[in-house]
């Protein structure tokens, strides 16, 4: 739970004044009760909502499949069963990699993309430059199934079918945009006397760009990276397109899963499963990062 | 050397927003020019076109007789203070400090000798590992001098660099930019809007006005013989009273009318103004130029204003009274143990030998220059 600093009641002290100390104690509780019921409660419900499926999917990948039928979850035997089905039966690890060479190249590819144009949007005031962000804002307003067509026309025409590049350039096509808008926020932030004083201390732009901006928007792009590499991870739709045949990735290899008439739960459980733990993982590590507050001590605080 | 030369330097922003328009300056070398003026006044455009961080729409730009207009900032030889003091973050102090130098490729140990001159100069020793978040403000500012002073530059830019600072850090830092200055010997232009400031640091002032230089000149020569009405309403604490009225000129005289409030300027004075054109004018009077009448010398009874004092401002060595003399106010500056009681009529006499005349229309000073006994006269040590 968030704050943590007074989930435990404070003993009461002891009474050195008499009635203030009391009246203390008394001012003290019921603003305990407040942020309990305005703070905690809530928040507590929120967490209950988002780990309660996970942690149902968890559990049904690990008990047999009659018992998934029989929804007996709870007080069932534990076993790995579904696990090992899935690498050794229908080849997982391979689509993992899958997964995980588009996720890059997509991180790659727009944090390149993103960064440098970002900069230019943020330091330079060009003709169009209003209308260009404002258009990266609208192409994320349309459903990316609109797309899907065209897309396919070009990949075929490029021979580019059931190839990482193809699954990589149709991410990039909706990812890129809004990490665009998001690392200019946060070069937005960063005070342009520092460029400038890189400026005259001998850089020339670019070498303003990855010796003073680039270190200080550090949080920015590990969040940018981030989001880039979980949107990859976790889109289907192109995915299943422009490469559902040699080359599925994770997402694309769960769904068939699916058959006409039978859904393997335990295997579809256990996929779900595997294929979120990277994302998850990811958060961990990084989030310390993501909490930023390099720029202190830049300009006057 | 560090000679800085503008010539008929414009800024206009969208073809259509003139920032700074027009500008002469010949700044010599190792002289410390201060531009002030109030904001917007296009003193920290000129300044910023001079370190190339800001395009020049028109005219030229030199240093050293180097036309620079087309030359990026990193290859002026140029340092520059911001008022953000604009430390890179994730560096520590020495970083900072060298930042320039590895920049240039400089070998280490010509980059450690400079550092050392620069921590002796202004005392950072302790503080070369920190980072910049876990200084205070006056020691921001010192490694932000610290980068430019290791630099060596030709010239030195400062951004209103005192701004972000507690007043007693200013008036602080305002001597060690003194003592810097004479020590280092470097040509330096500082931008302020503060007055005070301008005056204490500069050998010479220049005043912007709407992207307009209005006066350039020693501080002593900007306090006492303003070239137009804005320079004396901008310069002093506080600044020139400027009471407008019309000028009578009938007897070959002339004296100075408005309402009840009449002032005789000195012949002298009178013998400078054009013979006819001028109606109206400002009467120029410092706060120090006016005496109760019953301490005023024979000479300034002939004019004796009767006003009411409004409000005191005791500032130790004076006192500022507001005055109300019909429906003009000025401020008048007395010895605060002889303080007047507020409200009540007091007659007080102008001396008019210290007295400016401005135009009204082109607030140009009409006795500009003149030399009479009694004008005051401002020395620079």
């Amino acid at each position: 739970m968030p704050g943590g600093r007074s989930d435990k009641p404070i003993p009461p002290p002891i009474a050195a004044g008499g009635v203030p100390a009391g009246l203390e104690w008394n001012r003290e509780k019921t603003r305990f009760r407040r942020r309990l019921l305005i703070v905690h409660i809530p928040m507590a419900l929120v967490v209950v909502f988002a780990l309660a499926p996970y942690s149902w999917m968890f559990m049904t990948s690990i008990v047999t499949a009659e018992d998934i039928l029989k929804l007996n979850i709870i007080g069932a035997t534990p076993t790995l069963d579904h696990y090992i089905r899935l690498f050794s039966r229908i080849n997982f690890l391979s689509n993992m990699i899958n997964s995980f060479l588009v996720a890059c190249g997509v991180m790659a590819a727009g944090l390149t993309l993103s960064i440098t144009a970002a900069y230019s949007f943020s330091r330079f005031r060009f003709l169009g430059r209003a209308y260009l962000m404002k258009q990266f804002l609208v192409v994320n307003m349309f459903p990316i199934v609109l797309l899907i067509i065209p897309l396919f026309i070009i990949m075929r025409k490029a021979g580019l079918i059931d190839t990482y590049l193809a699954v990589i350039i149709s991410h990039s096509t909706f990812a890129i945009p809004f990490s665009t808008w998001m690392m200019t926020g946060y070069m937005d932030a960063i005070p342009r006397d520092l460029d400038e004083a890189a400026l005259i201390d001998g850089c020339s732009r670019l070498g303003t760009l990855f010796r003073v901006l680039l270190p200080l928007c550090m949080p920015g792009i590990v969040a940018t990276g981030i989001y880039l590499f979980i949107t990859s991870w976790n889109e289907y739709l192109y995915a299943s397109t422009l490469a559902g045949g040699e080359m599925k990735t994770i997402t694309v290899a769960i769904q068939s899963l699916i058959g006409e008439y039978v859904i393997e739960w335990g295997l579809l459980t256990a996929g779900g499963f595997v294929g979120s733990l990277p994302a998850t993982i990811l958060f961990l590590f990084l989030q310390r990062r993501l909490v930023g507050g390099l720029t202190q001590g830049a300009v006057k605080g | 050397m560090g000679k800085v030369s503008l010539s008929k330097v414009w800024k206009v922003y969208d073809g259509k927003i003139v920032a700074v328009s027009d500008v002469n300056l010949e700044i010599r070398d190792g002289e410390f020019m201060v531009l002030v003026g109030p904001s917007g006044c296009g003193k920290s455009t000129t300044l910023r076109m001079i370190a190339g961080l800001e395009h020049i729409s028109s005219g030229e730009i030199a240093i050293d007789d180097v036309v620079v207009n087309d030359i990026p900032p990193r290859n002026r030889d140029i340092a520059m203070v911001f008022q953000s003091y604009a430390l890179y973050p994730h560096m520590s102090v020495r970083e900072n400090l060298s930042f320039g130098l590895v920049m240039r490729k400089m070998a280490a140990e010509e980059i450690g000798r400079r550092l050392a001159r620069a921590v002796d100069i202004l005392g950072l020793g302790d503080l070369l590992a920190r980072q910049p978040k876990a200084l205070s403000g006056g020691q921001r500012q010192r490694v932000a001098m610290g980068r430019a002073i290791v630099r060596d530059p030709k010239v030195f830019l400062f951004d209103e660099p005192l701004s972000n600072l507690d007043a007693r850090m200013r008036v602080e830092m305002r001597k060690e930019i003194i003592k810097l200055h004479r020590r280092i010997g470097t040509t330096m232009i500082y931008v302020t809007h503060d007055q005070v400031e301008a005056m204490t640091l500069g050998d010479r002032i220049c005043v912007m006005e709407s992207g307009v230089i209005r006066q350039i000149g020693t501080p002593g020569e900007v306090f006492d013989n303003p070239e137009n009405a804005f320079v004396a309403g901008f310069i002093g604490t506080p600044p020139m009273n400027l009471l407008e009225g019309g000028l009578d000129r009938s007897g070959g005289g002339g004296v100075f009318r408005d309402g009840d409030l009449a002032a005789t300027l000195p012949p002298a004075m009178a013998g400078m103004l054009p013979p006819a054109g001028v109606e109206r004018v400002f009467l120029g009077l410092r706060p120090k130029s006016f005496v109760f009448r019953k301490k005023a010398p024979a000479d300034a009874l002939r004019d004796v204003w009767t006003v009411m004092p409004e409000v005191a401002e005791m500032l130790g060595e004076e006192s500022l009274v507001h005055v109300r003399a019909g429906r003009r106010r000025f401020v008048i500056s007395v010895d605060p143990h002889d303080l007047p009681e507020m409200d009540r009529p007091l007659e007080i006499c102008p001396l008019m030998n210290r007295a400016h005349i401005f135009d009204s229309r082109s607030g140009r000073n009409l006795s500009r220059g003149l030399v009479l006994p009694g004008r005051h006269s401002m020395r620079r040590i």
